[in-house]
């Protein structure tokens, strides 16, 4: 299994764009991605009603993880895509 | 009986009809135990209603994309998401299966408890979002159930459309044949809704509290657009008030129109640009059909606004040469990007973090750190100058430091399109917002170094009286008449004229039929306004002469407060234009 810890840095935090195109870049990946916040259980990375119900807003810490065999890239490309502000 | 409600006017007009009403639909949910033998039945049958759905969407997003442009749009890209999403659309499989309920009553168990994780959301920007879930759930609920879409596809004869808003997907739907006006319960000026009528050119008022409970299909309603008013079942005697008043209103706007062809002259002969306020390529044609001579202003901002990356040069230089084509041989003032202050874009610099926006990087500030955007808007303004008439113009500027460094930079460009081979207009005029105090006080300084000026009355008004107009508490003080503000306008016109160099105003207040003739009697040699008031400003000025209006403005400086100065214009322009200034702003009242 592989976790990494990212911070949201785009504006407007986890709202429903940035939650697509989180949800189309983990679909890419045949590993079982979670995403959980401080707060929030975790939650299906390839769900995006999952991901919105995070709630996560800018400044909040969110924990990736992926279990399967591409699990590394799997979570190298989500969070880089959180750090690269979802591409916003 | 008769129900009088007060909103925002955001497009004006007045319209008598019938209501046609749209609440906040609520579907209803069927509850019923599926035969166990038939549960992959059920199951085929959700399948078939999200795959409806799909195609549903898809095709209201192709609509609105051709419509409204693809940005608005997007937002669909998620609701497709929405119903593919595996961990719901198993959830209410297994539902269906273990418990045996109805493919609706197991979809809206599901969604639903996710609707109810949204009430622990703090940020209200992400708790809103559950607005777009419900829409989808809607969607879905009604094409399993197979109940009627009320929403606008019957709308088939000419209504005022009332609603709790208007959504996009809303707009997409709505027949413009059959749109007399339109009320809504939420939004603002810049909400889907006020878009839309402004668009049309239909009255529009919003922000009416308690407007869809207190109508009724069919119910006859008045949408006065300009006082921002709507009366639900009228009496007979509010009934021919309004009409006396529509009437009055559309044959002043016949006669108005007839000056389309006419300049924006004195009748002693001082000419006057009327020019038109613009936002995008599609405000052209009203701008042309309100007799606009060319435009003062364009806001170019907002097309970096409506959308979510960076437009690239070549996409500029087509928006820009539109824009330049369509009213050409008249005149186009670019204005630079201007962001910060209460415009933003999340994938541009100035956030909403900062504590004094207004004070704050925007700008000329933001355009001088961010060199990559600034010449690449640059680049695009030159080439595309060559089909129009182009002038370019620098917001916010507060000394003579940004004005040479921005000049230096377009020199660079310059020197980069002629490496290039590019073709641009070698003599564009290029000139500067006055909307600074610091900027009236060394006018004469900055008139030596730019072609033109122009006075941005919105933001110079805030800077100098020091007032925030979005503060209800204090913003009785923003006063365009006030007579600091009178002496900033009177100073900027005497320095620029003396170095030669013409002096215009774009804002809000130009508009004001009484402030107009403050500003021809000042020396503005342009006003640049909404493309709405060009007429009715036109006719003013057709009927006054330069000298009166500087008499007048002599007067009124020696005047000491915003109230003797408003009681006496006022006055006047009563005697002089009572069809105009009747049902406007009592006196004395700030505008």
């Amino acid at each position: 299994m592989t976790r990494r810890e990212v911070v949201v840095q785009n504006e407007l935090g986890l709202h429903l764009r940035s939650a697509s195109t989180f949800v189309r870049t983990a679909s890419r990946f045949r590993s079982q991605i979670r995403v959980a916040t401080a707060l929030v259980p975790p939650v299906d990375g390839k769900s995006i009603l999952g991901l919105v119900t995070l709630g996560a807003a800018t400044g909040e810490r969110l924990v990736i993880t992926a279990d399967g065999p591409d699990e590394a890239e799997a979570v190298e490309a989500l969070a880089g895509l959180v750090n690269a502000h979802f591409g916003e | 009986m008769e129900v009088r409600l007060r909103g925002i006017a955001v497009s004006p007009g007045i319209v008598i009809g019938k209501a046609y009403v749209r609440r906040p639909e609520e579907v209803v949910v069927p509850n019923f135990v599926v035969d166990p033998e038939k549960v992959d039945q059920e199951i085929a049958r959700f399948r078939a209603g999200l795959d409806q759905t799909h195609g549903e969407i898809l095709e209201t997003q192709k609509r609105l994309a051709e419509q409204m442009g693809e940005d608005h749009a997007k937002i669909f890209d998620a609701h497709l998401l929405i119903l593919q999403d595996t961990k719901a659309i198993e959830d209410t499989e297994q539902l269906i299966r273990d418990q045996l309920m109805c493919a609706e009553f197991a979809l809206n168990r599901v969604i639903g408890r996710i609707l109810d994780s949204f009430d622990r959301i703090a940020d209200p920007y992400l708790k809103e979002r559950s607005a777009d879930i419900q829409d989808v759930r809607r969607r879905l609920l009604r094409n399993l159930t197979g109940q009627e879409v009320r929403a606008f596809g019957a709308l088939n004869q000419e209504s005022v459309i009332v609603a709790h808003d208007l959504a996009p997907s809303d707009t997409a739907m709505i027949d413009r044949r059959f749109v007399l006006g339109v009320a809504t319960e939420l939004g603002g000026r810049t909400s889907h809704a006020a878009i839309l009528a402004r668009s049309y050119g239909i009255a529009a008022v919003v922000g009416l509290e308690g407007l869809t409970e207190q109508t009724q299909h069919g119910d006859e309603i008045i949408v006065d657009g300009h006082a921002g008013v709507v009366v639900l079942r009228p009496t007979g005697d509010t009934l021919r008030e309004y009409e006396r008043s529509r009437q009055h209103f559309d044959e002043l706007e016949r006669q108005l129109l007839t000056l389309k062809e006419f300049p924006a002259i004195t009748l002693d002969g001082r000419k006057i640009e009327l020019s038109a306020n613009i936002k995008s390529p599609e405000d052209t044609a009203l701008a042309i059909a309100k007799g606009a001579r060319g435009v003062g202003l364009y806001r170019t901002e907002y097309f970096f606004l409506s959308r979510s990356e960076l437009p690239s040069e070549e996409e500029q230089v087509e928006a820009y040469s539109r824009v330049l084509r369509d009213l050409a041989p008249e005149t186009v003032i670019f204005r630079t990007l201007d962001v910060g202050g209460d415009k933003f874009a999340s994938y541009l610099g100035p956030g909403r973090s900062e504590l004094n926006p207004f004070l704050g990087w925007r700008g000329i500030r933001f355009l001088l750190t961010r060199h990559d955007i600034f010449r690449t808007q640059l680049r695009a303004f030159l080439r595309a100058s060559t089909s129009g008439k182009l002038k370019i113009m620098y917001p916010m500027i507060t000394g003579l430091e940004e004005v040479r460094a921005a000049s230096a930079l377009l020199d660079e460009v310059r020197r980069g399109l002629d490496a290039e081979g590019y073709a641009y207009d070698p003599d564009v005029e290029v000139g500067i917002m006055i909307e600074t105090p610091s900027a009236v006080a060394i006018a004469d300084l900055l008139a030596r170094e730019t072609d033109f000026f122009s006075i941005g009355s919105n933001d110079l008004i805030q800077y100098t009286l020091a007032v925030d107009r979005g503060n209800a508490r204090i913003s009785y003080l923003y006063e365009p008449m006030h007579p600091s503000v009178l002496r900033l306008i009177r100073n900027t016109v005497e320095a620029g004229h003396e170095a030669g160099i013409w002096v215009g105003m774009c804002g809000e207040v130009a508009a004001d039929p009484l402030y107009s003739v403050l500003l021809v009697g000042l020396g503005l040699d342009e006003l640049s306004i909404s493309a709405y008031m060009i007429p009715e400003v036109k006719r003013i000025i057709r009927s006054i002469t330069f000298d009166e209006s500087k008499m007048l403005v002599r007067r009124a400086m020696t005047m000491s407060t915003p109230a003797e100065i408003r009681r006496y214009l006022s006055g006047l322009m009563h005697e002089r234009f009572p069809d105009l200034v009747s049902g406007d702003n009592d006196p004395g009242e700030p505008a």
